[in-house]
């Protein structure tokens, strides 16, 4: 433990009067803060209140919590995608029944979500297999949320 | 940048306001009564026009979105916010804008925290002999406002326990030995802390009743 040394000056025996007299600590029982407080005129639970609703709007006011809910958004997507079980394998290679997969369900949800505009104008000719495949399970994806939506 | 981290954010959203906020609004008021800043009918801090509470609730808003920031390895949330109302509260009394940070002090529940911060401790408190010729002489009229108003601020705490025997014991013990912790304190008396505690809250009680000075605090 840190030994303390003799006050010699004004300013010194100052600070450790203040530091003696003023402080708090988490320690000492609420009761006899509030008791504090009403003794200056204010009410200790609409204070508290006061400063907790202020606390709790800035917590939710700010940018890390708005970052914080994003990325657990983004993660409880991915976990839902990561357990969907596709109608159309991995492995699947058939381009032409891809091709008419997805023109198929284009057609179903192509009304129902203005997102998927962009898919309707691809040149899908130029397409890989693998980028083909990846669109239809997007698409299955989304059918099948739309479905469970309406549901 | 005023950016938290994700942790130090985690661990401000599992506080207790409400409880810490009482706490530092009776940590403020405590120390506008001694410097004489408030009396025992306001709470309006002499000649300004906050409220001891808008100072605590400065601090709690800077703190949470990260203008402040706190370190959770270098001690806890509470302690470090005492000290950021110090900071703020004797800012804002001379007039400043509250722009400085201190980070930690003494404090009971956590003293380690004290001797990792390197905030001056009493003893590190400037005495005559330490101060070089050149700055004694650009700060001569400054220097003798300071012990002027330490002087009074002295005398006014020895006027409010002159006829209070207990009173006087415990700022000879503190005057003496320097010791602040109210454990150590009442150990050193021979008395139940709560005793030391309950002499704190009439020593108060006291300098409130007390006129306040003619002048502020600071300059």
């Amino acid at each position: 433990m840190k030994k303390r040394r003799p006050i010699e000056t004004e300013a010194q025996l100052l600070v450790a009067l203040e530091r003696f007299f003023t402080n708090i600590s988490q320690s000492e029982p609420i009761e006899a803060i509030d008791e504090e407080l009403r003794e200056y005129g204010y009410d200790p639970k609409a204070l508290g209140s006061q400063i907790e609703v202020l606390s709790k709007r800035a917590l939710a006011n700010s940018q890390l919590n708005w970052r914080i809910q994003a990325r657990q958004e983004i993660d409880a997507a991915k976990e839902k995608l990561n357990r969907f079980e596709y109608m159309t394998p991995d492995h699947h290679s058939d381009r032409s029944f891809t091709l008419n997969s997805i023109q198929q369900l284009l057609r179903k949800l192509g009304s129902q979500d203005s997102q998927l505009v962009p898919a309707h104008f691809r040149n899908f000719d130029s397409a890989s297999d693998q980028d083909l495949l990846s669109l239809l399970q997007e698409l299955e994806f989304l059918a099948s949320s739309h479905e469970n939506h309406e549901d | 940048m005023n950016e938290l981290n994700p942790e130090v954010f985690r661990q401000l959203q599992q506080v207790n306001w409400n409880d810490i906020g009482r706490r530092l609004t009776a940590y403020a008021l405590r120390r506008a009564v001694f410097y004489g800043w408030v009396n025992g009918d306001s709470q309006l801090l002499a000649g300004r026009d906050f409220t001891i509470d808008d100072i605590v609730q400065h601090v709690i808003l800077k703190t949470i979105n990260g203008e402040r920031k706190w370190d959770p390895e270098r001690g806890s949330l509470f302690v470090w916010l005492k000290y950021q109302v110090r900071s703020v509260m004797d800012a804002w009394v001379k007039g400043e804008t509250g722009k400085h940070e201190v980070s930690f002090g003494d404090d009971e529940d956590d003293v380690e925290s004290v001797e990792k911060s390197g905030v001056p401790a009493i003893e590190d408190v400037k005495d005559e002999a330490a101060i070089q010729p050149e700055e004694a002489l650009i700060d001569s009229e400054l220097e003798q406002e300071t012990k002027q108003r330490n002087s009074e601020l002295v005398g006014r705490i020895f006027q409010a326990v002159a006829d209070d025997p207990k009173l006087v014991e415990l700022v000879d013990y503190v005057s003496q030995t320097g010791e602040i912790r109210p454990r150590f304190v009442a150990a050193g008396l021979g008395v139940p802390v709560d005793d030391i505690n309950n002499r704190k809250k009439r020593f108060s009680r006291r300098l409130s009743q007390l006129q306040l000075p003619d002048r502020l605090g600071f300059k």
